[in-house]
């Protein structure tokens, strides 16, 4: 049944997504042309660079709203299928609540990945259009190679794998635990008040976020100076070791706030469920 | 009733708009009140008249500032005059205006004039294109000047800069009787820190700079800028950064005194305690720190461990299996936790 889900979840929103994409990245190119400008030694007329400039700015534009626009589908998908009137039809289909939900996350997060996917590859053309010259030139290729050899050469290069393959998994957990904190946020306000469901999912979303920022800007001020301390006086072997075990650290406490975000959700379901 | 309404507020408004008009009348125009004295000069330029004072053209040397050889439109600038406002007297005015007899008009199109009320400095722009740079003392400082730079500079302060106070004190005299050695670029290049080290006068307002003191593998030495024959930073930067092979490099008397190595020493470590303390060696600071770091990554993820655990042994039904899940993350977060904590505590 959770294929069937996903099956139409991924319909509904990648029918319009893929309009998205596809401009952003046919965009890309024009912004890429544009931006040659930049990095040739000719002179260009001032009219020329403003318009380039301004067509520049248009397709960030274009990219930020991409953004906005594949978080919206996810979201109003998510809010429409389980607190509006659909929610009857929704809880009538013949699938267990979880399969439901999961089919929801992993649209969420697989739409969220997609996206950036898309967004690093349309800067990626705007990058390698607009400077060519020098990306693809003789001295960039060279410090290129210097800095794969010195990589290469490196004792401890091995830990940057580590950090690398961390870097991944934090990111896909990044993604999945913003995901499950903003579905939760329209479903505690769907579960807590009647009317304005949005307003107070948006109010919700401000104030947890207000209070888990000021905690991390505490942490900030404050927690990291030990660090600093005893990083300054341990070996590098040490430093880089201390530094895996941290994003390690990382990623398991971003594993329980997926669970925890994921279990308010499941339980403002089943609250939801009695939708009598 | 209305009417008397109408007449009041008028009356009112009236004597508002009144008030506000004989007080802008009263206060002075803004020229008025900023009025600056203008500055007239000799016709050779070698003298500036200005507010009662007479400012005579003198080759200083402040700071990294260039020592003039001559009175010649290419060799003469002050360089650095940001540094060189900074240390003066700001009783101002900067950008004072000027006045040209006729004779001088046919020559200069524009001066940009900027002082403390003891130095000038003037850029004369000439019609030709060519541009001047002269330095003016006032006539009072003339004196205590000369005596001062020729003084021997009895008292030198090695200066740690930041925070205030981190100096030590020395004679140019003592440094220069040290042993003379050459430092090639390849041996200091890499690796070495700098501390200015400066003269003032006695009341302040004259502060000179005769040169560096460098830490070169845990060695110091003095590098005497009129030694080396330049007279600033620029030539020591360029001798320091250049990959050239050829260079000669430059010349340093290495300091040996026990007494001074061991001041320079205690105001080095005071330099580097006082300013980077936080991160390095205020032990409170790393408590507090530690506290924060046990906080976020050992106490909540406890707490929300034995929450979770609880509640899972309690409850029954498919919320379980997430609370486990919960439990067991948080278990693991604690464990990994503790290897750090074990790791960075080895050392």
């Amino acid at each position: 049944m959770l294929k069937k889900l996903m099956r139409y979840d991924f319909k509904s929103v990648f029918k319009l997504w893929w309009i998205g994409a596809l401009s952003t990245f046919v965009l890309s190119f024009i912004g890429g042309g544009f931006s040659t400008i930049f990095y040739t030694e000719k002179e260009i007329p001032v009219p020329v660079t403003i318009v380039a400039v301004f067509a520049i700015i248009m397709v960030y534009i274009a990219y930020m709203a991409f953004g906005v626009f594949s978080d919206i589908l996810v979201y109003v998908r998510f809010y429409k299928n389980f607190y509006t009137d659909q929610g009857y039809l929704t809880f009538t289909l013949p699938a267990k609540r979880q399969s439901i939900l999961n089919s929801k996350v992993f649209l969420g997060f697989v739409t969220t990945t997609s996206t950036s996917l898309v967004l690093f590859i349309n800067l990626l053309i705007v990058t390698v259009i607009g400077a060519h010259k020098y990306i693809f030139s003789k001295e960039s290729l060279e410090e290129l190679k210097i800095i794969f050899e010195e990589f290469a050469a490196y004792e401890y290069n091995y830990f940057f794998i580590i950090f690398l393959v961390e870097a991944l998994i934090l990111f896909g957990l990044l993604t999945l635990t913003a995901m499950l904190f903003n579905y939760g946020c329209i479903s505690v306000a769907s579960v807590l008040v009647k009317k304005a469901k949005i307003l107070a999912a948006v109010g919700i979303y401000y104030v947890a976020t207000s209070i888990l920022g000021f905690i991390f800007t505490i942490f900030y001020l404050f927690g990291l100076t030990s660090l600093v301390s005893v990083f300054s006086s341990i070996s590098e072997v040490a430093v880089l070791g201390s530094i895996a075990l941290l994003l390690l650290i990382v990623i398991f406490i971003l594993c329980a706030a997926c669970s925890v975000f994921y279990y308010v959700n499941y339980w403002c379901l089943h609250k939801k469920l009695n939708l009598a | 009733m209305k009417k008397f309404i109408y007449v009041i507020v008028t009356v009112l408004i009236l004597s508002v708009c009144l008030g506000v008009t004989s007080f802008a009348t009263s206060v002075p125009d803004e020229v008025e009140i900023n009025q600056i004295p203008s500055a007239t000069f000799s016709e050779d330029f070698r003298t500036m008249y200005f507010n009662d004072h007479e400012y005579y053209q003198k080759n200083l040397i402040f700071f990294d500032s260039y020592v003039a050889t001559e009175y010649d439109v290419t060799d003469y600038y002050v360089d650095d005059f940001d540094d060189i406002m900074s240390t003066m007297d700001f009783a101002i005015p900067t950008n004072a205006d000027y006045v040209l007899s006729d004779t001088q008009k046919e020559l200069v199109y524009d001066i940009s004039l900027y002082g403390t009320d003891i130095l000038f400095t003037a850029d004369i722009s000439y019609n030709d294109g060519t541009m001047l740079s002269i330095s003016y003392l006032r006539d009072d400082y003339i004196d205590e000047y000369d005596k001062f730079i020729a003084g021997g500079f009895a008292d030198l302060e090695i200066d740690f800069e930041w925070p205030e106070g981190n100096v030590v004190k020395t004679t140019k005299q003592e440094l220069l009787a040290n042993e003379q050695l050459t430092l090639k670029d390849y041996d200091y290049w890499m690796d070495f820190d700098y501390y200015y080290i400066y003269a003032h006068s006695d009341d302040g307002v004259l502060t000179y700079n005769p040169g560096l003191m460098l830490k070169v593998n845990e060695k110091y030495y003095y590098f005497d800028f009129a030694e080396n024959k330049s007279h600033n930073m620029d030539f020591f930067m360029e001798h320091v950064y250049s990959e050239d092979g050829q260079l000669k490099g430059i010349l340093v008397h290495e300091i040996t005194d026990e007494a001074l190595l061991s001041g320079i020493e205690a105001a080095e470590t005071a330099y580097y305690e006082d300013d980077f303390g936080y991160l390095y060696n205020d032990e409170l600071a790393i408590k507090v720190s530690y506290f924060f770091l046990i906080l976020l990554f050992g106490v909540v993820p406890a707490v929300i461990f034995i929450v979770a655990l609880v509640f899972a042994i309690i409850k029954k039904g498919k919320y379980r299996k997430l609370l486990f899940t919960t439990a067991g993350f948080t278990l693991a977060e604690i464990i990994t936790f503790i290897i750090f904590m074990i790791v960075v505590s080895a050392k």
